[in-house]
């Protein structure tokens, strides 16, 4: 019984970091830019389609091609940000909703012309073996996924809480124009901020592909999780993503445990909508990065 | 050393700013007086480069700089204290201050600087540690002035010091700009506070509408009539 539950709790942290690590992204988007990114999903799923390129057609290891997979959709986030945001800066928030839509649709399906509609795997060096406490059963994968994840996590928040540019990042979401007059590049931030959020969530996409695989339209699943964890957190709050992955994962592990493996989503749906009728600033309060 | 000429600004599609010219000398204080909407904050913002004028030259130490981005205007030497304060509530006092010196690369000046400030407003260094949406209205001032002041700026722009301030508060804010001034920098002041602002500025303009209606030496716009009505309070 207990075991069954702490398994449960375990294969749901480490769903839930990686959650975390693609609604940090998102969050951090919305806090900084105002701008709901749609294309989030697309950017940890180019993030799996980069690790699996590379480790088809050149001879690099695991965790050099997930690194470069991380740097060239950070990239492809500038380039985004610069085609598909910058010009609409300061238009209605559905403008820009709809740009970041219009780019989420144009990825996937880009996606499917260049690598065609199956599913990839990527080739992890940790597949197959396993670690025992008490039980409880994970997976070195598991394990990667979980100390990739946290150390990244870690990481990032001392990132924006510690060094210049993560402060400037702070005050910009708050007051930009304040911001500008410290001759802060406010454009510049808006930049960073994209390619920061894309390149966790191609981590996130080389984790996860790793243990399910890809295809091109696996974005919108990653988008409908990270919006769940967002709204969960609070819009803009990067600790509420951090927690709000979290409790996301184990809650769908347990619901999938113990109601139906069918309910698994269901259980995401549930909490956005508990959330957004009982405490729509989110469980942790909106708009405030770390 | 700042000559604006003849600018124009928008204001989303109303014309706020209807050709304004004015000039700063070096070491001057100069005041900028008018009423609500006269177009004062709009004049400093198309200064800092927040606003580019559609029409006009900004000049400062010799070069153009009407069209520049902010952060270019910064690097220049001009530093916008800008109206009600904004304060981030949630960064720190010392967050702010730092990212006040945000173009300055010499750590240890910037460190420098940052205890000149706590000397100059021991308040704020008791509270360095507080974040900026804690403080009361007096300190939060304080601590914009400190930050317009960090990047080491030769001409500094004040939107409405004393706004919102209780009397004494305002007489130190007053006695601030002063010592700002007696330090080596220009001083280019928005108030509407006419009084305080004719008592510390050398030279002042009276903007009415979007234009320039009055100049002169602030102590004979003291006793202008037009002035005393409109501004002063007194026939």
């Amino acid at each position: 019984m207990v075991e069954t539950f702490l398994q449960q709790v375990a294969n749901g942290v480490t769903i839930g970091v990686v959650y975390s690590l693609i609604a940090i992204g998102l969050t951090l988007i919305f806090g900084i830019l105002g701008v709901i990114n749609f294309a989030q999903g697309e950017f940890y799923m180019l993030g799996g389609y980069m690790t699996f390129t590379l480790l088809t057609v050149t001879d690099l290891n695991f965790f050099v091609a997930m690194a470069l997979s991380m740097l060239l959709v950070a990239a492809l986030g500038v380039l985004s940000e610069y085609l598909t945001v910058h010009p609409l800066i300061g238009r209605h928030a559905f403008i820009l909703m709809l740009s970041t839509l219009g780019l989420s649709i144009f990825l996937a399906n880009t996606t499917q012309i260049v690598w065609g509609p199956d599913p990839q795997r990527i080739e992890s060096p940790l597949a197959g073996k396993t670690l025992s406490l008490g039980g409880v059963v994970v997976t070195h994968e598991r394990l990667f996924i979980l100390g990739c994840s946290v150390a990244s996590i870690v990481l990032v928040s001392r990132f924006i809480r510690r060094t210049r540019l993560g402060t400037a990042m702070r005050a910009v979401a708050r007051d930009a124009e304040a911001a500008a007059l410290m001759g802060i590049d406010v454009r510049g931030v808006y930049a960073f901020t994209f390619a920061f959020g894309a390149g966790l969530a191609a981590l996130a996409g080389t984790l996860l592909g790793a243990l399910f695989g890809i295809t091109p339209f696996v974005g919108e699943w990653g988008v409908i999780k990270a919006f769940s964890v967002v709204i969960m957190g609070g819009m803009g709050n990067v600790q509420g993503a951090i927690w709000g992955g979290l409790i996301l994962g184990i809650a769908e592990n347990l619901g999938a445990g113990y109601i139906s493996t069918g309910y698994k989503d269901a259980v995401g749906y549930a909490i956005i909508i508990l959330v957004l009728l009982f405490r729509p600033q989110g469980l942790f309060g909106g708009r405030s990065p770390a | 050393m700042l000559k604006v000429r003849g600018i124009r600004s928008y204001y989303g599609r109303v014309e706020a700013l209807k050709g304004i010219s004015l000039e700063v000398n070096e070491r001057e204080i100069i005041a900028l007086i008018g009423s609500n909407g006269a177009g004062k904050s709009t004049t400093l913002r198309t200064i800092s480069g927040l606003i580019t004028p559609a029409d006009g030259a900004i000049e400062f130490l010799d070069r153009r700089i009407d069209g520049l981005p902010p952060k270019e205007i910064v690097r220049l030497g001009i530093s916008h204290c800008p109206e009600e304060r904004k304060i981030w509530p949630r960064l720190t006092v010392e967050e702010h201050l730092e990212l006040g010196a945000f173009l300055r690369g010499d750590r240890s000046g910037v460190r420098a600087d940052m205890e000149q400030m706590f000397t100059v407003f021991p308040v704020l260094r008791e509270r360095r540690r507080q974040l900026g949406g804690t403080l009361s209205g007096g300190e939060q001032q304080m601590l914009a002035i400190g930050r317009a002041l960090m990047s080491q700026p030769k001409l500094v722009m004040f939107d409405e010091p004393s706004l919102g301030l209780a009397p004494l508060v305002v007489e130190l804010m007053a006695r601030i700009i002063q010592g700002i001034h007696e330090r080596g920098a220009t001083v280019l002041l928005v108030e509407q506070n006419a009084f305080l602002a004719l008592n510390l500025a050398h030279r002042a303009y009276v903007l009415e509408t979007g234009r320039i209606v009055l100049e002169g030496p602030a102590r004979a716009l003291l006793e202008n009539e037009h002035v005393k009505r409109a501004y002063l309070g007194s026939a």
